[in-house]
């Protein structure tokens, strides 16, 4: 796994990058997100008849001196947005074995986005779901968080199997929950559950790492065996394959049409991508308002 | 260095390939890696085997690769070979009575070389050994007093030991020096040759002149007025004007006392005791008396009619003479290189019947030199054709399935693959411990 210094490249080449949240939030602070709440921004959205009870400090003097009408000035309000990065810290992730390739380019996303968020004034947390239960650092402002998820990971050994689900439970609804996993364990479990924090207003997003290996498990013959369920052994082969990337290919494009049924956002990051480059795709507001649309 | 057996050389590099597939394949066994989306694969049977082709444990594939090709030229009978002649010959010469002695030396002396096999023959075949074999050859002794030469038995002998030739010679060519006579041939002859698959080059001798050959008779253990002797000296008088070249001792006295080293030398001792009483031959019992005796062989028939006194017979041998009721008169049986003719025919020392013409043939007949009874008759071209042959000379990688004992080189290969498959054991322990 990284260490914490090693992050450095990754947050210079994010330096500017928004993230925007998909949806109108009902915020508590002043933030960068779109709120649902009107309130006296200065980013003018629309007038409204004056009613008995409203605040006469929003009156629009000058039109009610033009016009002696009196109009209410409505402006939109910007929050901040929680965000909870979740990772899957099971066995499968720790995959390929020499390299780790998976679980590293899951802790550089986290750190990634937590980075992101963070510029952004956004509460981050981080919670690790591994072998040896749920390991939660709660969404904070402060600085320094960013490195007290990064010394986390370099802690944390990806092994056994490990569920996401139980981790939905910890989160406020409204926070943005952000799911890094390869999503071989409890995926109806964990997207039941993501679906019911959905609908109580969260902002999911369900990152899928996928190793190269996984995708390309090259041409030689080999006995594989799943690391979570030690007993299951394949022989790949020339004749098995061609079925193995049928159902792989499969398989994916279930998860993703799942998660995007349920109104997530889903992105699959092959695990030699650029950490940057996987970032500011999932948080360009181009892909958000995509997903948006999809969903 | 030469193989003897070289598809051996074949096998082995075959089973070594074996070898080296079957490590192969045996290291085609995939291990087992982890891959988390395992459950996507389809769920067929476990292959024990894959088409990565890496070698594993090369030193205990050295080490076998090595023992299967020791064992395989140790097969294949290597041989340290020197300068080889294109041509190695095996010289057969006839040895019977009736070939030109000095033609067949000369002859035998004209294909003759050091190295090659030498043999003579006449009933039965032998290899003349020894730094200077012509020089056998040469010797008197060494043609047999036996008329008939087997060319089935020396046909026989040259083919079995031909394969000795095979360090010496890239080729092997029979010679056959030999009167080639009817009387050489029998039903074998045609069988024998069939075996050996090139040509022969015969060298045809001419027969001995002056046949039946002149011969010098000497009676001995006989009175001058013996019958015998007379008839004896009738005889020897009808040859004068040959050369005497073949002696013949006739021994009138007791035949068990009769001095037989006479046939050393390829000699002819007639045993005819004058008295047979005590002649020391097997007594008849009944004595009878026979009406007429007949003596030599087709063509040459003697007959003496008169009536003989039968008190004893001949000891058993080759009937050169009998009665007119059939039974032996008189016997011939060789004895070392010459022969013993033992006549129970009495000669009375009265009368007038040894100084008859018929008796005079008969003792002529009686002492007459071992083996010159049947004058050697020509064959035809179509057997001589047969015998030559029409085929290339055998070459002697041909001749690997006839050779005998393996080398010394085969016993030390043999030797250092058994010495390689003990260390089997210990690398494969250590590559366990490993």
């Amino acid at each position: 796994m990284p260490a914490a210094g090693s992050y450095g490249s990754l947050l210079d080449a994010l330096r500017g990058v928004t993230w925007p949240a998909r949806r109108t939030i009902r915020g508590p602070a002043a933030g960068t997100h779109r709120s649902r709440q009107r309130g006296i921004s200065p980013e003018f959205t629309e007038y409204r008849p004056y009613r008995q009870g409203d605040d006469p400090r929003r009156l629009d003097w000058k039109l009610l001196a033009r016009t002696d009408r009196a109009f209410l000035r409505i402006t939109n309000d910007r929050a901040t947005l929680g965000t909870m990065l979740m990772l899957d810290a099971s066995a499968s992730m720790n995959f390929p074995l020499a390299t780790q390739g998976k679980w590293t380019q899951a802790c550089r996303i986290a750190i990634g986005l937590a980075a992101v968020a963070h510029g952004a004034g956004d509460p981050v947390g981080v919670c690790v779901a591994g072998e040896g239960g749920i390991t939660q650092l709660p969404p904070r402002t402060r600085r320094g968080v960013i490195g007290e998820a990064a010394r986390l990971f370099e802690t944390i050994a990806p092994a056994g199997g490990a569920s996401l689900e139980p981790m939905l439970s910890l989160v406020r609804p409204t926070q943005r929950i952000v799911l890094i996993s390869d999503f071989l364990a409890d995926d109806d479990a964990l997207l039941r559950a993501a679906r019911e924090r959905i609908t109580a207003g969260a902002d999911v997003l369900a990152i899928h790492v996928v190793a190269r290996e996984e995708l390309e498990p090259g041409s030689a013959a080999m006995i594989t065996r799943d690391p979570e369920a030690p007993d299951v052994k394949r022989s790949l082969v020339d004749e098995t394959r061609e079925g193995y990337r049928e159902a792989f290919g499969a398989w994916r494009a279930e998860l993703a049409r799942g998660w995007r049924a349920a109104g997530a956002a889903y992105f699959e990051v092959p695990a030699d991508e650029a950490a940057d480059h996987a970032v500011r795709r999932i948080a360009s507001p181009a892909a958000a308002s995509a997903q948006a649309r999809g969903a | 260095m030469t193989f003897l057996a070289p598809w051996a050389l074949w096998v082995a590099g075959a089973v070594s390939a074996a070898v080296i597939a079957l490590h192969i394949l045996a290291s085609k066994n995939p291990k087992v890696v982890v891959l988390p989306t395992t459950r996507f694969i389809p769920d067929v049977p476990l292959r024990a085997t894959a088409r990565a082709l890496r070698l594993s444990d090369v030193l205990l594939l050295m080490l076998r690769v090595a023992v299967v090709m020791l064992v395989g030229v140790a097969v294949a009978r290597p041989e340290l070979t020197g300068a080889r002649r294109s041509v190695g010959r095996v010289v057969l010469v006839d040895r019977s009575w009736i070939v030109n002695r000095e033609e067949a030396r000369d002859s035998a002396a004209r294909y003759y070389e050091k190295g090659d096999l030498l043999f003579v023959y006449d009933s039965a075949a032998y290899q003349v050994r020894g730094k200077y074999p012509l020089a056998h050859v040469s010797a008197e002794r060494i043609f047999s007093p036996d008329p008939r030469g087997s060319l089935s038995a020396a046909l026989a002998a040259a083919i079995r030991d031909a394969s000795e030739l095979r360090g010496e010679a890239d080729s092997v060519e029979i010679v056959l020096i030999s009167s080639l006579g009817a009387e050489q041939f029998d039903n074998a002859t045609s069988t024998i040759r069939a075996l050996w698959p090139g040509r022969i080059r015969l060298v045809r001798l001419n027969e001995r002149r002056g046949f039946p050959v002149q011969t010098y008779r000497d009676v001995r253990s006989a009175p001058l007025d013996d019958p015998v002797r007379a008839a004896v000296s009738f005889a020897t008088r009808l040859d004068t004007g040959h050369i005497k070249t073949d002696s013949v001792r006739i021994d009138r006295g007791n035949s068990a006392r009769a001095d037989t080293t006479w046939t050393q030398y390829g000699l002819t001792l007639v045993r005819w005791p004058a008295s047979l009483d005590s002649s020391g031959y097997l007594a008849r019992m009944p004595v009878d008396t026979a009406g007429a005796v007949m003596a030599g062989d087709e063509g040459h028939r003697v007959v003496v009619v008169t009536p003989f006194v039968r008190a004893v017979d001949p000891p058993d041998g080759l009937v050169v003479a009998r009665w007119a009721d059939g039974s032996p008169a008189a016997t011939e049986r060789k004895m070392m290189h010459g022969c013993v003719r033992d006549v129970a025919i009495p000669i009375p020392s009265r009368g007038d019947l040894a100084l008859r013409e018929g008796t005079r043939r008969l003792v002529a007949a009686l002492t007459r030199q071992c083996g010159t009874a049947v004058p050697p008759s020509n064959v035809s071209d179509s057997t001589l054709d047969m015998l030559r042959g029409t085929g290339p000379l055998v070459t002697t990688r041909a001749l690997e399935s006839r050779t005998a004992s393996p080398g010394h080189l085969t016993t030390w290969l043999l030797a250092a693959a058994l010495a390689l498959l003990l260390l089997e054991p210990l690398l494969r322990r250590q590559r366990a411990a490993a």
